[in-house]
């Protein structure tokens, strides 16, 4: 059974010659970038957005090694702001057995974890992991 | 725009109180800021009622059970500020000369509802892949370590002196101290933050009433203390990559309130802040301008946030400390100063305060800083 997951839906991301890309939103009057996409521009209210490519690679901007959850979660597991040369900042968790660094730089790829099915597997989530690893 | 004075406070001990309701806790707040002012039930009114998790008609079920029916409540829900956002309604009305007495409570009931660390809203995507609210301020503490040189034990010596502070306060949930080495060796949440640098779940209740500048000629307290400002905002939308260690929505909030007081933050003797996490006590004390950006942690270890220190700041204990019954929480940090103020405040008394600020944010939702903050400053 699929766990649906906002922010991970088919028109959230795309893959292109084995890459991993975030699809966002573009504002066309300010250019502001918004991930998930987003209908209207939180800058300046406009209605007109294009979708825009996020990734594959960005910059770690901050973490935490979460240790204490909710139970859909199994922990401990990383999660970490990245920093996307296309000026937007998202949340992704990092891949296991990886010890995080600020400023590193990481690419998107599929993973399992944190999440929990209801059947006590993985769900497989957008991840980051270190670039040339 | 009339004058707005606090002459009454009450509340509950904070803590787990799983075999009482949360009407009856709210009914102990309000008889005991009744008592406080020297007025009656029938003195009300009108009264707003801060909660997040209490259902339907909280509001009419607490003053119910204080016996008081009948007039105009409004229950304000707005995340952790719901409490202080319920004072900010009442002194908006007052300052509007549409009511003389009227009543600001916070209450709320978590202990036989939640366990573990609060989420954000669960249609929230980020609450989906696992952002808890301690990850979220564990991630703010990495980039004050990472900017500004802070350390672990820096941030572990805040939730010392507020578990200290909370030592001095009888209504505080914890009663005991805890040391920096204790606050280090405690089990990891979200790192680099330890269990006793988060704020637990907890029970209680805490009232106010507030009335205008001409009912205080009438009724002639004089341990009335005055609001000179009380300020909300919320968070704006985020774009681009803002600084994650700076608390636009705690300056935008102080900005107005500050204005409104007629005061600046030199002026400051004490505050409360909404220390839900050892690090957030620093970016809010950093955000209302304090101190400088990134220089508070250190200062707290040198002790200049403690009792006799040039700032005071959680003399109550804070959330850490005294706990963090959701609603409650704005509406006990205003009671604080208000004891502070009239120099009530006995084992923790402030000497000589003359101007108190309390500040509270609180929530996540995607996108945005902080859902919803106050300001509220009092003087003598
Ligand atoms: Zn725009």
């Amino acid at each position: 059974m699929e766990l649906k997951v906002g922010g991970q839906g088919p028109d959230d991301y795309e893959m292109d010659r084995e890459r991993l890309y975030l699809v966002g939103s573009q504002c066309s009057a300010c250019q502001a970038v918004f991930y998930p996409q987003q209908q209207v521009c939180a800058r300046c209210g406009s209605r007109e957005a294009e979708k825009i490519r996020l990734g594959p690679q960005g910059t770690l901007y901050t973490w935490s090694r979460v240790h204490q959850s909710t139970p859909e979660f199994q922990t401990p597991y990383v999660l970490t702001y990245v920093d996307f040369p296309q000026n937007v900042r998202v949340l992704v968790p990092l891949v296991d057995e990886v010890s995080p660094v600020v400023g590193m730089e990481v690419e998107l790829v599929w993973a399992p974890g944190p999440r929990l099915m209801e059947d006590g597997t993985l769900v497989n989530l957008i991840h980051v992991r270190p670039v040339n690893r | 725009m009339n004058d707005v004075y606090v002459v009454g406070v009450g509340m509950t001990p904070f803590g787990k109180h799983p075999d009482r309701s949360a009407a009856d806790l709210a009914a102990e707040a309000i008889l005991g800021a009744l008592d406080d002012a020297g007025l009656r039930t029938v003195d009300i009114e009108a009264a707003w009622v801060g909660h997040v998790y209490q259902g339907m008609a909280m509001g009419q079920r607490g003053l119910g059970a204080a016996g008081i029916s009948g007039l105009p409540i409004t229950n304000v829900e707005n995340a952790c500020s719901s409490g202080s956002t319920a004072i900010y309604e009442a002194a908006t009305a007052l300052k509007a000369g549409a009511y003389d007495i009227v009543l600001a409570l916070g209450v709320e009931l978590l202990s036989t509802k939640f366990r573990g660390a609060l989420a954000p809203d669960e249609s929230d995507i980020e609450a989906q892949i696992g952002l808890t609210m301690p990850s979220v301020y564990a991630m703010r503490a990495r980039r004050h370590m990472e900017q500004y040189g802070t350390t672990p034990r820096m941030l572990a010596a805040i939730a010392s002196k507020n578990k200290f502070n909370a030592s001095l306060n009888p209504l505080a949930q914890f009663k005991k101290p805890v040391t920096v080495d204790e606050v280090m060796a405690g089990r990891l949440i979200a790192e680099p933050l330890h269990l006793h640098e988060c704020a637990p779940v907890s029970d209680g209740a805490a009232a106010v009433i507030l009335v205008s500048g001409k009912k205080l000629s009438q009724l002639g307290s004089s341990r009335a203390i005055r609001l000179v400002a009380s300020a909300l905002r919320s968070g704006k939308l985020e774009v681009g990559l803002p600084d994650m260690t700076v608390e636009d929505l705690t300056w935008r909030t102080a900005e107005a309130a500050y204005q409104q007081a007629g005061l600046g933050p030199d002026d400051v003797q004490m505050a409360e802040v909404h220390d839900c996490f050892s690090i957030a006590e620093a970016t809010r004390i950093e955000g209302l301008k304090l101190y400088p950006l990134g220089e508070y942690p250190a200062r707290v270890e040198r002790g200049e946030a403690g009792l006799g220190g040039r700032l005071p700041v959680n003399m109550s204990g804070g959330l850490l400390g005294k706990g963090h019954p959701l609603g409650a929480t704005g509406v006990a940090q205003v009671i604080e100063i208000v004891k502070q103020l009239r120099g009530e405040a006995k084992d923790r008394q402030v000497p000589g305060a003359k101007v108190g600020l309390a500040h509270c944010r609180g929530g996540k939702a995607r996108g945005v800083e902080g859902t919803a903050c106050t300001v509220n400053i009092l003087t003598i």
